[in-house]
């Protein structure tokens, strides 16, 4: 946008769209507009009350920038939540001015970039981080899904024996960091502190989570567990094979290790769980609904398969099939 | 317009308690409406919670294509008999700077129907995955996700 300051009058070339330009209007010619603002009169506004000259300048800036309503398109809206439902013509910004297109011409654009064809070196590696990173999701930031009726119990139950079993190995490893003390100054400094104490907090927030019944505490959990398999486990045992460690500790980190990836697996069934309880019972009477609107869509032709008929004179209205159903 | 980029600590995901837009769904059909379309929500949200374009192609594919059936059945069971269809979008705008803090900006959009889905095949879906992939790795590009709701009659099927 340039904009000319002058004494008294001002000539603004105003790109219409300032910011942002879509690809429909590449061949928009710029448009000169002349104005002769008065500040004054903005100031009789409710808008906001600008205390500076920067802010003035501001404000005026903005003001040339909002669109004229001739530039508007009508568009027609249902207006519901009314005693009847009445369609109304209102005027919107033209769609250029919306931060996201659904028109075809966007979807289309959308479909021709999807045909690129994609096999260059970039690409390619670009494809190998992301299946690097989706195995890394996979095993310790595993999004889960909402277990079923069935075998609830059972997940419960592993979950909270793991995490008994990780507060084991956990309390084991602290046995041999502070016995003898000398050890704390190898292993126990990449141990505890390469990300300060997370290999502790993870149980807590697990055995809280547990107790509370808080998914958010069973996802911090999870995310310090993947901090800890992401660098403290890793240099913990580059330490101790350095140092030849015991074997029976050297084994502990990497059991520790493995069974982070169970706690990431079954914890995320748990947290979804958690988070909502119904959702199998919900999504199959859903399911069971929408198969009886199918069934007696089938059965019943469109006059009679009423969604909204209003008896004026007797006053009372038919329900759609679905309401009756649910009833 | 669902909040989240579809990661473990900020997931997508559609706030009806707080979301104006969502809430006026009610309207539609009040006493009906106020009972299901939360639980609705709920179980949207849960579906979308574990939906990830960062997860491996096999997965996000079966993750979508249970958050493009849950929609239909939404239509079927809430929305189709007030006359509204639910889709899901998939939003790309990416943006180039021009000259002088100007940006061109390019908006793509792609209505993800249960009927375009399942048109897709198995090969187009999965290189739609995989566009979405890149670009969110290369983090040029905003991919968003929206719930359009639109007249629909019955002749629109």
């Amino acid at each position: 946008m340039q904009l000319t300051t002058m004494s008294n009058k001002k000539n603004v070339n105003i790109d219409p769209s300032p910011l942002f330009l879509s690809d429909d209007e590449d061949e928009q010619e710029r448009v000169t507009k002349e104005t002769s603002t008065s500040f004054a009169s903005a100031q009789n506004t409710l808008g906001a009350i600008r205390h500076n000259k920067a802010d003035e300048e501001e404000g005026k800036q903005e003001d040339d920038e909002v669109l004229d309503e001739a530039n508007m398109s009508e568009t027609k809206v249902y207006v519901h939540g009314e005693k009847e439902t009445h369609m109304e013509y209102v005027k919107i910004i033209d769609n250029s001015r919306r931060a996201f297109e659904t028109s075809l011409a966007s979807t289309r654009a959308f479909t021709k970039s999807l045909r690129k064809p994609r096999s260059s070196c970039g690409d390619r590696c670009i494809r190998f981080r992301a299946t690097v990173y989706a195995f890394w999701i996979l095993f310790f930031k595993h999004h889960g899904k909402a277990p079923g009726e069935k075998g609830l119990y059972s997940i419960f139950l592993a979950f909270s024996v793991l995490i008994a079993f990780d507060i084991m190995l956990l309390m084991s490893m602290l046995g041999h960091i502070f016995g003898p003390v000398s050890n704390f100054q190898s292993i126990g400094v990449t141990f505890l502190l390469t990300y300060p104490l997370i290999t502790i907090m993870a149980p807590i927030c697990g055995t809280l989570g547990c107790i509370l019944g808080s998914p958010d505490l069973l996802k911090s959990q999870s995310s310090m567990n993947a901090a800890a398999v992401l660098l403290n486990y890793p240099a913990t045992l580059a330490v101790m094979l350095y140092k030849q460690d015991e074997a029976v500790y050297i084994a502990c980190v990497i059991v520790l290790w493995f069974n982070k990836i169970a706690l990431s697996f079954v914890g995320a069934k748990v947290r979804q769980h958690l988070i909502n309880p119904g959702f199998v019972k919900n999504e199959s009477k859903f399911r069971d609904m929408a198969e009886r609107q199918d069934n007696s869509m089938n059965q019943f032709p469109r006059d009679r398969y009423l969604t909204k008929v209003n008896h004026e004179e007797e006053g009372d209205e038919l329900k759609p099939l679905s309401v009756n159903l649910l009833d | 317009m669902l909040s989240g980029c579809g990661t473990f600590n900020s997931p997508y995901y559609l706030n009806f308690e707080k979301d104006p837009y969502a809430k006026a769904l009610v309207y539609l059909r009040e006493e009906k409406m106020k009972k299901d379309l939360p639980i609705w929500f709920n179980n949207l949200n849960a579906l979308l919670g574990k939906l990830s374009f960062y997860k491996l192609g096999v997965q996000t594919m079966k993750d979508l294509t249970d958050v493009i059936q849950w929609i239909e059945v939404g239509n079927k069971t809430l929305f189709n008999p007030e006359n509204t269809k639910a889709t899901l979008y998939l939003f790309e705008n990416s943006y180039q700077e021009v000259e002088g803090g100007s940006f061109k900006q390019k908006r793509r959009s792609l209505p993800l129907d249960e009927k375009i889905w399942a048109s897709f095949g198995w090969e187009m879906g999965h290189d739609l995955i995989r566009f979405v992939q890149a670009k969110l790795m290369v983090k040029k590009s905003e991919i968003r996700l929206g719930v359009l709701f639109r007249e629909h009659t019955r002749d629109d099927e």
